[in-house]
């Protein structure tokens, strides 16, 4: 087999991840999720050396979640010459339909505490991969997961009461 | 609720379950695209065969009378090239339509230029597009051919000539289309063009293994010129005094 040939066989054992990044790209509200998945694909074939071989995934999906950033800031308006700054690499709160109770716990976390919760449950990362795919390591993880968890909990069963009481509240205009 | 009922809770609203998905024509379409020369140790055969058909290829057209074999858009404006997009993303998928961009005119320079020993000068010409912002790319040959027409000399990689979503690997990093150039076997060249971060103010990008440099132009666009004979390349940004300010993390060689 020449190297081209190994290339592609390698590249097909990414490629089968498709299904993967479409999914991902959805569930972090992506506007054409085919679009983010094919060009992560694209960027994986042309950058095939740095994929790892024993499991791509938080390869693929630090590069999908890029190029989903990229694309919020475009449709925010920040500038391209600006996409190197500093900002931090965290995604808004998905748009896509969830139930009520739970969206807004979800929203309730930091940008970083929610992926981490999400990459575990529904990419079904294990904490070392999604550490990888964060760039961060797998301690620092599983010390993000754990209080994302905790915080998750406590939305969900103190989020309702204390939006109920919020909106009781009377105005100053109202005392 | 426990802390492990909440990713239940979670996993059980998820939106999108995951499912395998096979696009045989992404993927023929995207292992048409040069690879990542990195994983080519050798100079592959058919690279010899693709320079004894350029060789054949040009006594042809000569012997026909001229430069009517060049392609239609030898020498078209990169403003042009670009509304045409011939090798935009889209359609990535059956059935879909290609995607006129629309092209500002006023965003459509030369963006840096870069000489590759026994080829020739090389443009690396660029623009933006409405509506999604997308960044336009195209190289012009030292012919005057445009790398990855069928008619271009030289199978550059990357997503040109054509506009399409930015392939922001990093968000604080790099982002270039790495090729090679030459007869391999340590002899050649890599061609690594692309845009680089703009974290405090590069003037220079620096291969860190060989120490070629070359210039950032239009405050992001570089292309570098890199010869084959060190296993691999490294890419740093650097200041006007020469301090190093990012270095690509991913690219380490091999």
């Amino acid at each position: 087999m020449d190297d081209r040939s190994a290339a592609e066989a390698r590249f097909a054992s990414v490629f089968g991840h498709l299904g993967l990044l479409v999914a991902y790209a959805r569930r972090r509200g992506a506007q054409d999720p085919d679009e983010i998945a094919a060009e992560t694909m694209a960027i994986a074939w042309r950058r095939l050396a740095d994929v790892p071989s024993e499991d791509p995934r938080p390869w693929l999906i630090a590069t999908a979640r890029n190029l989903l950033l990229a694309d919020h800031r475009r449709r925010h308006g920040t500038p391209v010459a600006h996409l190197g700054g500093c900002e931090p690499v965290a995604l808004p709160a998905p748009t896509v339909e969830l139930d009520a109770e739970l969206e807004d716990a979800l929203k309730s976390l930091s940008a970083q505490d929610r992926e981490a919760l999400l990459l575990v449950a529904w990419e079904d990362l294990t904490p070392t991969a999604a550490a990888a795919s964060l760039g961060i390591s797998a301690a620092a993880f599983r010390v993000r997961l754990h209080r994302a968890r905790r915080r998750l909990v406590y939305e969900l069963e103190n989020g309702p009461r204390r939006h109920a009481l919020e909106n009781c509240q009377p105005s100053l205009e109202q005392l | 609720m426990s802390t492990d009922r909440v990713i239940d809770r979670i996993r059980a609203a998820d939106p999108a379950p995951a499912a395998t998905a096979t696009d045989d024509e992404l993927f023929t379409r995207i292992v048409a695209q040069p690879g990542d020369p990195r994983l080519v140790r050798s100079a592959p055969r058919r690279h010899r065969a693709r320079w004894i058909a350029v060789i054949v290829a040009a006594i042809v057209f000569s012997g026909a009378g001229g430069a009517v074999g060049l392609g239609a858009f030898s020498h078209e404006s990169p403003k042009a090239l670009f509304e045409a997009n011939p090798a935009g993303p889209f359609p990535w998928r059956p059935g879909q339509g290609v995607i006129v961009p629309n092209v500002i005119p006023q965003t459509v320079r030369l963006a840096t230029t870069f000489t590759v020993p026994g080829a020739g000068r090389f443009q690396l010409w660029i623009a933006r597009s409405r509506p999604k912002g997308w960044l336009c790319t195209a190289i012009r040959q030292p012919d005057g051919t445009w790398a990855g027409l069928p008619a271009g000399k030289y199978q550059l990689a990357g997503p040109m000539p054509g506009c399409g979503m930015l392939g922001l690997w990093d968000a604080h990093g790099f982002d270039y289309w790495p090729s090679s150039i030459g007869p391999g076997n340590g002899r050649g060249w890599w061609i690594a063009w692309g845009y680089a971060p703009t974290t405090g103010h590069p003037v220079e990008v620096r291969d860190e293994v060989s120490g070629t440099t070359a210039p950032i132009g239009d405050g992001r666009y570089f292309a570098i010129v890199i010869r084959q004979n060190r296993p691999g390349f490294r890419l740093q940004t650097l200041d006007a005094a020469g301090r190093v300010l990012v270095t690509d993390r991913f690219d380490t060689g091999h």
